[in-house]
């Protein structure tokens, strides 16, 4: 007789019936349910049971076109997922680019005496425009720079790997 | 994990389409029926695997290690489906004769329609469980996954793993042994 209980055994019978349980586990449930009718009796639900779970439950099984639709989901996001962030640096380079000539355009500072007039005779802030203008170009100006090294490092780069 | 399938998955990481679809015919049943076996409708696990696919395709390059990857496969599959099966029990849903998958058609109708009883039954049980122990009864039971395996794609101590499938084990067995008897 084992020192296994009908109680722990019977938790242990549906693990034992699919093969789910260590060697030792296994030895004492065969032991147990050799001379224990009761768990005998449960065994037999068990077996029964669990073949009838794995029997019946649907198995799916998919076919070429699953595959093709899945990949020809992956071709209709692929491009889109990579191209968008590159148009969308491009597309602030662009505007950053225009915004900076502007502002170092001679048309800019005719601009700027208009929009300053207006402001003055509205609130009479056109003093602070003026004075902001040649930090303003400045800046604009180290900006360009920039940029237009990045610009002239990244195709440098591209040719690079286009040699390559 | 054989050379050739860590070596499919590599190229896969690089962003290789040829490579990722070889992978997605390796898989492509193991991901449909464990979507199947958490949401209980065959349209739906259809639609979960073909995400799940794509999903894993779009960040495929954040993979650490093509080791990790039917594991990640899997997880994505089971979010997708905790969610889906979340959202349909928030609504109406189809009659479980719809949900089921086509039948093959050489049997006999007889046949063909006592199985669609058999299979509805086993639905319906599995219907009975509580999410998490369906995840993972689903995992273990029909997948085969280990103890482990499961721990870390749900992210859950083994413990908790182990008990989860004694409840449901314990509770299939509730559901499904009188009503066959
Ligand atoms: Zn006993």
């Amino acid at each position: 007789m084992t020192n296994m209980d009908c109680k722990t055994c019977k938790a242990l019978l549906w693990a034992y019936c699919v093969d789910d349980l260590e060697k030792d586990l296994l030895a004492q449930v065969d032991e147990h349910t050799a001379c224990c009718s009761s768990c005998r009796e449960e065994l037999d639900t068990t077996t029964a049971t669990t073949r009838f779970l794995h029997t019946h439950m649907p198995l799916l099984q998919s076919d070429h076109s699953f595959v093709q639709e899945t990949l020809d989901k992956i071709t209709l996001t692929e491009p889109a997922s990579t191209l968008k962030p590159i148009i969308g640096i491009i597309l602030i380079l662009i505007i950053i680019l225009l915004i900076g000539l502007l502002i170092i355009s001679p048309i800019f500072i005719s601009l700027l005496w208009l929009s300053a007039n207006i402001l003055f005779t509205l609130v009479q802030q056109g003093a602070l425009v003026i004075k902001t203008a040649p930090l303003l170009q400045i800046i604009s100006g180290t900006i360009l720079t920039a940029l237009l090294f990045i610009v002239l490092v990244s195709i440098r780069r591209l040719a690079m790997r286009c040699i390559a | 994990m054989t050379e050739d399938l860590s070596l499919v998955i590599e190229q896969a990481m690089t962003g290789d389409k040829a490579a990722f679809s070889k992978l997605v015919w390796r898989y492509k049943d193991h991901i449909l029926n464990i979507a199947f076996g958490i949401v209980g409708n065959a349209q739906d696990a259809e639609d979960i695997a073909q995400e799940a696919f794509l999903k894993a395709f779009l960040s495929i390059k954040r993979l650490s290690s093509a080791k990790a990857f039917y594991r990640w496969l899997v997880k994505i599959t089971v979010n997708l489906s905790i969610d889906k099966k979340t959202a349909n029990s928030l609504r109406w849903v189809k009659p479980l004769e719809t949900a089921l998958p086509l039948a093959i058609s050489t049997q006999s109708p007889e046949k063909i329609a006592e199985q669609r009883e058999q299979q509805k039954l086993v639905i319906a049980a599995l219907d009975r469980l509580t999410l998490e122990q369906r995840t993972v009864l689903v995992l273990r039971e029909f997948q085969d996954l280990s103890y482990e395996e499961i721990a870390l794609i749900l992210r859950i101590p083994l413990g908790t793993v182990k008990s989860r499938i004694n409840a449901a084990r314990s509770r299939l067995y509730n559901i499904l042994a009188p009503e066959r008897l």
